[in-house]
């Protein structure tokens, strides 16, 4: 059975064209007035005078039997409603005189039928009848009330209830390969429930827009989605002073983000979320080595020390007994027990002298002694990360730099806290401008990097108290009123971390901090001049140009006033300039169509129109003007660039390698100019940036249909949401594991540039057997320890009557696939089908297996 | 990051004909088993490598103690180094010139081996000195991205071009041999660039975990007189499909190639018992990383186990020691070690057939920083051990290395001397085989460096006996 369009199929069938009603016919109506009402008169006459069993063709039950010839399709395609025009009988795209006459011609002549009833009711009284004919020649020609929706300019599915059937309706293209497109790429997977409310492109639209515009402003899945929440509460992520400390923290951490992108109904405000999360990495094994796992900084072991010893050992008798430590122990909680010195007090067990205590290694732990609180409170910053970029991802994409670059978990895990004038560190300068905001070598330069690792000295990550630290809010921290609260000073030397306020996870949290007391230096800020962008310092633009001077930013040396207002005032004043320079919006918009388009820009549509800003650089870079930059050009030496262009971006840029740029190698795709046309005029808003992606024409049509390859997330959670399988937390755990043996680390992975958005980095050997082996165990595991979800077939067996084969495969295909596979592909389903053991759901489970094992599920 | 590259428009060209013989029923050869006619490569031969990722500190780990430094402007490496430095006479001394990190040998049992095995004093019947230590192995215009640098080593070029192309694959695509069942493997979690782009090569991320759940049908691939085929062959075996969608034809590929390969290890590998052999064992259970520990023995698995296998590889990571060195970096040392002392016994049977070597995206800085650690710096140092390889040090001794070259590059890195790409020609062309002379595109233009090397970056090292 074939009722969906085939694209997987190599022989693509041509796109049905648009239905249009004759511009002339209703035009025409009074002019022909009367030679119709003779018509109408014959024709109900003819009528009367031969009555045609059965007359009309009964509505409710219908089997399409009296429709067409062949053999009879099933009434509806289960949850998918066929689009139509209403009042087109003879379904030629046109609803005219001829339809009437079809229809009279079908009723009283024995003339063909048609496959879709619904069409053919024009009066929408549920009976094809001589009314119908009538009623329609009544708005054709007379003036008569309009006919009912749909139609008759646009297709659509009638929006009342009870339908007549409408098996195939061919004008009106099929509009499934679209939504499951669309769907494909701002969810994370279809859904029945999806299926069924989005029938037509209005509909796609409407729910593209609802995506965008109703999801909440600063989403909190307590108040949006309280069971989500629940569901995730179970996974109890972050340090828990009063409560045991929850190990697999790593694992945890994961769980949530697959947990909402299978359940939340703000499907693109989760990818959205997860996007940055990503574009932003930070990882949670870092956090833990450098940071938490490490004295001094996450709190720290304290060597002995003779003060110590002078203030345990009361009274001054030069040893140490049990009961003495004891009593300063409880004012020092974090040092080790009396037993810890066990192996130092040799000659009299009951007393420990000076030297026996300075002879242990260490008398005080580290604030998180060990793995599991390590990781308990980096996945708490991981977590507050997560939450803030689900936050911030439809918003200013100025705040969402800010935020990330103030989150405590990237200002430690690319080494901004050990970022001072003494001891410079590049790492975060480097990726700020590489991996976050401009792409590599765009615009900036190494000395731009050393210049701007300047403006992040002194950042440190700080130990807040909660009352007066927003965590749930990582920017709040940089409003005026809210960058001076003191962080509380680390306890003297002898005792760090020993006196018990400073083990208080529940009085106080970690959170961004400006000034790191360093060597020679009260905040660890370099106050010296920086100058970012210069022209004549070798940058150049993606394009090619040197800087423009009015790029540069200028930060004067600041002899005197030392605040943390002047300190986040460089970075405002950078990242203020950085945001507005075309190549940021062109990497960010760049990635965006990345995500959510295509992940090769160069297979998108380029007009030879240049925008007029372009056409200016391209002819201040066509030095001889001969409509093409070619090696001459490129090589000129100008004052900003005494060598010439860098030959890394020519090669970039001729795409085709023939030794020059032509206008349309310059210019960038059309849908990536109109996503940084809309990040201008909206100043960086990427609601509308997302908005110009995603109802472009190039988006909205069937040009990338498939055209991604799922990351293994991607099939995680669309397997789980098209069949609606539920796992249970463990099951969600074990399933974690899974993506991390499909390749996906998410908050493990090394690399800051985080996971690739590259088809061809997800499809290999070992990342496909382990999609395999995940999609075997949601829909047919072979033990219950296998198992990843709870799922059983009945409930779709029951609902749509799935006794054969050929239902079960016609069923799972169009919800999992649209309908969209190869005719071998049915058969071998169906062949999986009969392969398995004679017991219904055990069948059914075979043919969900073997399609989500398919090649086609494994795309987008 | 080049958006712009399309990395398939010559393995389209490869998997078409794979395609074609698939639809003629001329067996059921995977894709990878494809080959253009080509001359016969070096019988039996085969390389493992191991790539070290994060950049390792090639300076703290072949100390180069003769590099007396120039006053004023040039630190000797103990004056570069006040707190991680490795004092001369804790070091194993390899040429007079170099020490080797104390992490890499000792003398309890089960410490590593390899300063033994560099002195060829480890297993009597191998007296010859088989393990190269190749310093200051780089490229020029260097970058200090991890992933821009992995990308030019592993594509095997210096410029950002084809960047999802790699030169093992390239070789491997070259000398295709259709009576080898396995060619090449890596064992890692993803495909590594290196082995990644036009042939399509198994990625396993162990070899007991490459195989289905048993209720799982691989199947049979469609053929004349069975059209449809069966199971996920079946699925995946199909030739009907839209090649103009973008990564179908991939996928399906891929499939292919997957299921091929799963066969063959149902076949093959996976059929009985299997151990390192049991002089190996302790140094491979020594290793701390669980990853790594299964994944070297992996390799030499693969390696002893199918005759024709050509390279394998895996990864260390962990090298990016910006902190705490000093915590961080001995065991990365101490496993390297290990691995390489397992894998002198267990390779002990193949020895004379086979290569191990190591590489890294760049050494670090000379300099140590505030925080007992190194940064992103230039020269790497690598590992060669074999039965072809002439063992010693080379560009690391008084004659190749003045004074101050330890910050020869930019007053703060070590310089380099040795090209890369240099080093994969000699390992290629004298071990594995180039009978075609296809190195110049195998290493992109490499016919022009090497004629064009001033600085002799590009003359061969010997290191692999001809």
């Amino acid at each position: 059975m074939d009722r969906t369009r085939r694209i997987e199929a190599r022989q693509v069938q041509a796109r049905p064209r648009p239905v249009a009603v004759r511009a002339g016919t209703r035009r025409a109506r009074s002019g022909q007035a009367a030679l119709v009402t003779l018509f109408c008169i014959l024709a109900v006459n003819l009528a009367i005078g031969q009555p045609r069993p059965p007359g009309h063709v009964p509505a409710a039950g219908a089997q399409g039997g009296a429709a067409g010839g062949g053999a009879p399709p099933p009434e509806s395609h289960f949850f998918r409603v066929q689009n139509f025009v209403r009042g087109d009988f003879n379904s030629d795209a046109v609803v005219d005189i001829a339809d009437a006459s079809a229809l009279f011609n079908h009723l009283f002549l024995g003339g063909a039928g048609t496959t879709c009833l619904n069409a053919a009711d024009a009066n929408r009284d549920r009976e094809i009848d001589l009314s119908d004919g009538a009623y329609l020649l009544n708005w054709l020609f007379i003036g008569g009330p309009t006919l009912a929706a749909p139609g008759p300019f646009e297709c659509g599915i009638d929006p009342v209830e009870p339908q007549l059937s409408c098996s195939s309706y061919v004008p009106c293209s099929d509009d499934l390969p679209l939504i499951t497109h669309v769907l494909n790429r701002i969810t994370f997977g279809p859904t029945e429930e999806l299926l069924t409310r989005i029938q037509t492109r209005g509909d796609l639209i409407e729910y593209i827009e609802e995506q965008l515009d109703d999801a909440p402003a600063a989403y909190d899945p307590a108040i949006h989605e309280p069971d989500l929440d629940a569901f995730n509460r179970a996974f109890e992520v972050g340090f828990d002073a009063d409560g045991p400390i929850p190990n697999r923290q790593q694992v945890r951490i994961k769980a949530i983000p697959l947990v909402d992108a299978v359940t939340s109904r703000w499907q693109l405000l989760h990818k959205i979320g997860l996007f940055w999360n990503n574009h932003f990495h930070t990882q949670i094994n870092a956090l833990r080595n450098s940071f938490f796992g490490r004295g001094g900084r996450g709190g720290g072991a304290s060597r002995p020390n003779r003060q110590q010893f002078a203030a345990a050992d009361v009274d001054r008798s030069n040893s140490i007994t049990a009961q003495e430590w004891n009593e300063f122990r409880e004012e020092h909680p974090g040092v080790i027990p009396y037993s810890g010195f066990s192996r130092q007090n040799r000659d009299d067990p009951s007393r420990l002298t000076l030297d026996e205590y300075l002879s242990i290694n260490q008398v005080s732990y580290w604030k998180y002694a060990n793995g599991n609180q390590q990781y308990a409170v980096s996945a708490d910053m991981e977590l507050r990360e997560y939450n803030a970029f689900r936050r911030y991802a439809f918003g200013s994409f100025r705040e969402l730099a800010e935020m990330h670059a103030k989150s405590t978990a990237q200002v430690i895990y690319l080494n901004n806290f050990e970022n001072t004038v003494i001891e410079p560190n590049e790492n975060y300068g480097r990726e700020f401008f590489e991996l976050f905001l401009l792409g590599a070598d765009h615009s900036y330069t190494q000395r731009d990097i050393e210049e701007v690792a300047k403006v992040f000295t002194g950042w440190w990550v700080g130990w807040h108290e909660r009352s007066v630290y927003d965590e749930e809010d990582i920017l709040r921290i940089s409003h005026p009123e809210a960058r001076d609260y003191p962080i509380v000073q680390r306890e003297p030397e002898p005792f760090r971390f020993a006196i018990p306020t400073f083990w208080d996870d529940a009085t106080y949290t970690w959170g961004f901090h400006f000034g790191h007391r360093v060597r020679n230096s009260d905040d660890g800020h370099d106050w010296g001049r920086k100058d970012l962008f210069l022209p004549r310092f070798g940058g150049v633009d993606s394009l090619g140009n040197p800087m423009s001077p009015a790029a540069t930013v200028r930060i004067a040396a600041n002899q005197s006033n030392h605040t943390v207002s002047a300190a986040m005032n460089e970075f405002d004043r950078v990242l203020d300039r950085v945001v507005t320079l075309r190549d940021c919006r062109k990497f960010i918009c760049t990635k965006l169509i990345q995500l959510l388009v295509t992940d090769d820009i160069s297979d998108l549509a380029r007009t030879q129109d240049m925008p007029p800003d372009l056409v200016d650089l391209f002819e201040a870079a066509d030095l001889d003007g001969d409509g093409a930059l070619d090696r001459d050009d490129w090589d000129e030496p100008t004052a900003d660039l005494p060598n010439g262009k860098p030959p890394e971006i020519f090669a970039e840029m001729d795409r085709n390698a023939d030794g020059e740029i032509s206008r349309l190698e310059f210019r960038e795709p059309d849908l990536l100019l109109d996503a940084m046309a809309a990040w201008s005029t909206s100043r960086g808003d990427i609601r509308e940036v997302l908005r110009t992606i995603l109802l472009s024409d190039e988006f909205l049509s069937l040009k990338f249909y498939r055209a991604k390859v799922k990351d293994p997330f991607e099939v995680i959670a669309s397997t789980l949401r098209g069949i609606a399988a539920t796992p249970t937390p463990q099951q969600v755990m074990t399933t974690v594991e899974d993506l991390r043996l499909a390749g996906m680390e998410l908050f493990d992975f090394a690399d800051p540039t985080g996971e690739s958005e590259m088809g061809f980095d997800w499809m290999h050997t070992v990342g496909l057997l382990e999609r395999l082996k995940y999609v075997n165990r949601v829909a047919n595991p072979s033990t219950t320890q296998e198992a990843r979800a709870e799922w059983n077939p009945r409930d779709y067996r029951s609902r749509w009557s799935l006794e054969e084969s050929e239902d079960t495969v016609d069923f799972f295909t169009l919800l999992l696939l649209g309908g969209d596979v190869l005719d071998q592909h049915r058969e071998l389903a169906e062949t999986a089908y009969h392969d398995s053991p004679r017991v219904p759901n055990r069948q059914a489970r075979a043919v969900v297996a073997y399609i989500m094992s398919l090649p086609q599920f494994q795309k987008q | 990051m080049n958006l712009t590259s399309n990395p398939f428009n010559r393995r389209r060209f490869l998997q078409a004909g794979a395609l074609g013989f698939s639809a003629l029923g001329m067996g059921s050869m995977a894709p990878f088993l494809q080959s253009l006619q080509a001359g016969n490569v070096n019988a039996g031969k085969k390389l493992l490598f191991i790539f070290l990722r994060g950049g390792m500190d090639s300076v703290g780990t072949v100390i180069p103690y003769g590099d007396e430094g120039i006053a004023g402007s040039a630190p000797t490496y103990l004056e570069a180094r006040p707190t991680l430095g490795v004092p001369r006479n804790q070091s194993f001394d390899l040429n007079g010139f170099c020490g080797l990190n104390p992490n890499m040998q000792g003398e309890e049992d089960d410490d590593p081996k390899l300063h033994d095995i560099f002195n060829a004093t480890l297993d009597p019947s191998r007296r010859r000195k088989e393990l190269a230590i190749l310093h200051r192995v780089g490229y020029e215009r260097q970058s200090r991205s991890h992933f821009v640098s992995q990308q030019l080593w592993e594509n095997g070029t210096d410029r950002r071009v084809a960047y999802e192309n790699g030169v093992f694959n390239r070789y491997i695509g070259a000398y295709l041999d259709e009576s080898r069942p396995l060619q090449a493997a890596s064992i890692n979690g993803n495909q590594m660039v290196i082995m990644k782009g036009d042939v399509l090569i198994p990625v396993l991320r162990s070899v007991n975990d490459y195989a289905l759940p048993r209720n799982v049908q691989i199947g049979t691939f469609p053929s004349p007189g069975n059209r449809l085929g069966s199971g996920l062959k079946g699925a995946y075996g199909q030739s009907g499909f839209n090649t103009d969608i973008k990564y179908n034809p991939l996928t399906y590929d891929t499939g292919k190639t997957l299921l091929e390969s799963l066969q063959f290890f149902q076949d093959n590998v996976l059929g009985g018992p299997y151990s390192p052999t049991a002089e190996a064992q302790p140094f491979y259970d020594g290793i701390a990383n669980n990853g790594f520990r299964q994944s070297i023995q992996d390799c030499a698995r693969l390696l002893r186990q199918v005759d024709d296998i050509q390279i394998v590889g895996c990864n260390q990571g962990g090298y990016d020691t910006h902190g705490s060195q000093q915590v961080r970096l001995p065991p990365l040392q101490r496993d390297l070690a290990l691995a390489f002392t397992g894998l002198y016994f267990d390779l002990a049977e193949i020895w004379n057939d086979v290569v191990v070597v190591t590489m890294s995206e760049f050494g670090r800085t000379t300099l140590q920083n505030g925080n007992n650690g190194t940064d992103h710096g230039q020269a790497s140092a690598c590992f060669a051990m074999g039965g072809a390889i002439d063992g010693g040090v080379y560009d690391a001794d008084e004659d190749s290395w003045p004074n101050g070259t330890l910050v020869g590059r930019n007053g703060r890195y070590l310089l380099e001397a040795h090209d890369f790409r240099a080093m994969y020609h000699e390992i290629l062309t004298r071990h594995l085989g180039d009978p075609d002379n296809r190195m110049d595109t195998i290493i992109p233009g490499y016919g022009g460096l090497a004629a064009d090397d001033p600085r002799g970056l590009f003359t061969q090292r010997g290191f692999v006996r001809s």
